[in-house]
C-alpha cells in the first residue's frame, strides 16, 4: 500500500517543483521587460542574425511575419482591430530583445499568444523585419 | 480522379443496417481527406507554419486566439489476437483566447471483418496559467468523453489497457458506455529549436466504480531547419519537423505500477504544406506483451485563421 503513495507524492513533488522553478523564472522575466532591462540575461543566440546577410534575415521575417502575425497586425502591420500598430513609436524604439521576448512571451493577458513554438532563429528574423517598418 | 480504398466487409449481423451506413460515411471520409491532401500539394505555397507534431502527447501551445482547426486523424492498428482496426478521431479545435482552448473530438471505428461504429466523443480544455513562456511552461487540460468501449483510437492510454481490450467483436463491447472525467498536467519546454513535452494523465470513471487511473506521455520534435529561407518553398527543411513520442500506463490509485500496463514508442513527422495545412505520420511501435505490437498513425489537419471574424462577419 505504501508503494502507490510514495509514488503518488514522488510525482506530485517533481510537479509542483518544477511548476514553481518556473513561475519564478517567469516573475523574472516579466520584471526585465517591464523596467526595460531586457538586454540582461537574454538569450542572445536568438538574436544572431542566422541566415546569413540581414537582406536575407528581414525577407524571411517578412515571409514569417504574413504567415504568423499578418492575421492580426494586418499586411501592412498597421494594425487592426485585435493587433497593435507595428510601426508605432513603443515598437520601433523598443530594443530588438524587448520584442523578442514580447514574441517568445505573447501578451497572454492582451490576447497575443505565445510564439516559442517558433525557433529562436525564426523570432529573430521576424524582429529584424519589423525592425524595418520604422 | 477516384480513390478507391476498400476498408473491408461487413458480416450479416442484427445492426448490419446501420454498419452498412457508416462503413459508407468512412469510406467516403477516407476519399475526401486523401483527395483533399492530394490537392493541396498541388495549389500554390504561400508560406510556412511551426506547428505540432504529436498525436498523443500535448505541448503546452495553445491554438491562437480566433481561428479553427480541423484535423481528422486515423490509426490502423494490428493486434495479435483480434482483428485489424482503423480508426478516426476528428478533432475541432479553437482558440478562445491566448491562455484557453477548447477541442471536441469525433470517435468513430472500423474493425475488419466485424463492423463499424460511431464510438463517442470528447470535449476537452486547456489553460494555460502563467503569462509568460518559462524554462518549464505549464498548461492545465480537463476533458469529459463519452465513449463505448469500442473505442480503439488509443488517445492516450491509462491505467492496465491493454490490447487484450479490443479482443471483443463490437456488437458485445458498443452497448457499454462510460462517462469519463480526464484531467491532465501538460508541461512543455522550447530548447534550441527543441519542444519537449511532458503529461501526466489522471482519469476517472462517472458513471462505474473504479479507481483513478493513470498514464503518461511524452514527445521530443524538432524543426529540420531553425531558421527560415527567404523563398517561398514547399520542400524545405524548414516545413518538415520529425519527433518521437512515448505513451503508456501507471496503473490505478490502488496499484500504482508499470508492470501489467502497455506502452507504446512512436517516430513522427509532420509536414507543413502551407501555412494552414499539416499532414502527419506516425509509426508506432508496442513496448511490450501487452501492447499492440504496431500500428501507424496519420492525419491532416486545416486552419482556419481568425474564424471568429468570419462568423461575426457572416451574421451581421
Amino acid at each position: 500500500m505504501m508503494r502507490p503513495v510514495l509514488w503518488t507524492f514522488l510525482a506530485m513533488a517533481t510537479a509542483s517543483a518544477l511548476f514553481y522553478s518556473s513561475a519564478v523564472q517567469a516573475q523574472k522575466t516579466s520584471l526585465e521587460v517591464s523596467h526595460g532591462a531586457e538586454a540582461r540575461n537574454l538569450p542572445s543566440r536568438g538574436l544572431q542574425n542566422p541566415s546569413g546577410s540581414q537582406e536575407e534575415a528581414v525577407a524571411a521575417g517578412r515571409k514569417l511575419y504574413r504567415a504568423h502575425c499578418a492575421q492580426c497586425h494586418g499586411f501592412n502591420a498597421r494594425g487592426q482591430d485585435r493587433g497593435s500598430d507595428l510601426h508605432s513609436a513603443s515598437i520601433q524604439n523598443s530594443p530588438p530583445e524587448t520584442l523578442f521576448l514580447i514574441l517568445r512571451n505573447g501578451r497572454i493577458r492582451k490576447g497575443m499568444p505565445s510564439w516559442s513554438r517558433l525557433p529562436d532563429q525564426r523570432l529573430s528574423q521576424i524582429v529584424a523585419y519589423l525592425k524595418t517598418l520604422r | 480522379m477516384t480513390f478507391i480504398i476498400n476498408i473491408g466487409t461487413i458480416p450479416p449481423l442484427s445492426m448490419a443496417i446501420t454498419a452498412n451506413e457508416i462503413r459508407k460515411v468512412v469510406q467516403t471520409l477516407l476519399r475526401v481527406v486523401a483527395g483533399f491532401g492530394l490537392l493541396l500539394t498541388l495549389v500554390p505555397c504561400h508560406v510556412l507554419a511551426g506547428d505540432e507534431v504529436y498525436f498523443v502527447t500535448y505541448s503546452h501551445h495553445m491554438e491562437e486566439p480566433g481561428s479553427l482547426e480541423i484535423a481528422p486523424s486515423f490509426i490502423f492498428g494490428v493486434p495479435k489476437t483480434s482483428n485489424r482496426f482503423l480508426a478516426n478521431w476528428t478533432e475541432v479545435e479553437y482558440g478562445v483566447n491566448a491562455w484557453w482552448t477548447t477541442e471536441f473530438y469525433l470517435d468513430s471505428q472500423k474493425t475488419f471483418r466485424d463492423s463499424a461504429v460511431l464510438t463517442g466523443f470528447r470535449w476537452e480544455h486547456r489553460f494555460r496559467p502563467l503569462a509568460n513562456e518559462h524554462w518549464i511552461t505549464p498548461v492545465f487540460y480537463f476533458e469529459y468523453e463519452h465513449l463505448s468501449d469500442a473505442e480503439k483510437t488509443l488517445k492516450e492510454v491509462v491505467g492496465f489497457d491493454s490490447r487484450k481490450d479490443f479482443d471483443e467483436s463490437n456488437a458485445d463491447l458498443r452497448p457499454h458506455t462510460k462517462d469519463e472525467f480526464e484531467t491532465k498536467l501538460i508541461l512543455g519546454s522550447s530548447y534550441r529549436g527543441w519542444n519537449i513535452s511532458e503529461n501526466f494523465i489522471a482519469e476517472k470513471k462517472l458513471n462505474q466504480d473504479g479507481p483513478w487511473e493513470f498514464g503518461y506521455a511524452a514527445g521530443v520534435s524538432r524543426s529540420l531547419r531553425l531558421s527560415a529561407t527567404s523563398r517561398e518553398c514547399r520542400w524545405c527543411r524548414e516545413n518538415f519537423l520529425a519527433g518521437v513520442e512515448f505513451y503508456g500506463g501507471l496503473g490505478t490509485l490502488d496499484d500504482f505500477t508499470l508492470r501489467g500496463t502497455s506502452h507504446y514508442a512512436a517516430a513522427i513527422l509532420a509536414w507543413t504544406v502551407s501555412d494552414r495545412v499539416t499532414l502527419r505520420v506516425s509509426p508506432t511501435l508496442g513496448l511490450n506483451s501487452r501492447s499492440i505490437p504496431y500500428m501507424m498513425r496519420f492525419g491532416i489537419s486545416y486552419e482556419i485563421p481568425r474564424f471568429n471574424r468570419q462568423i461575426r462577419g457572416l451574421l451581421r
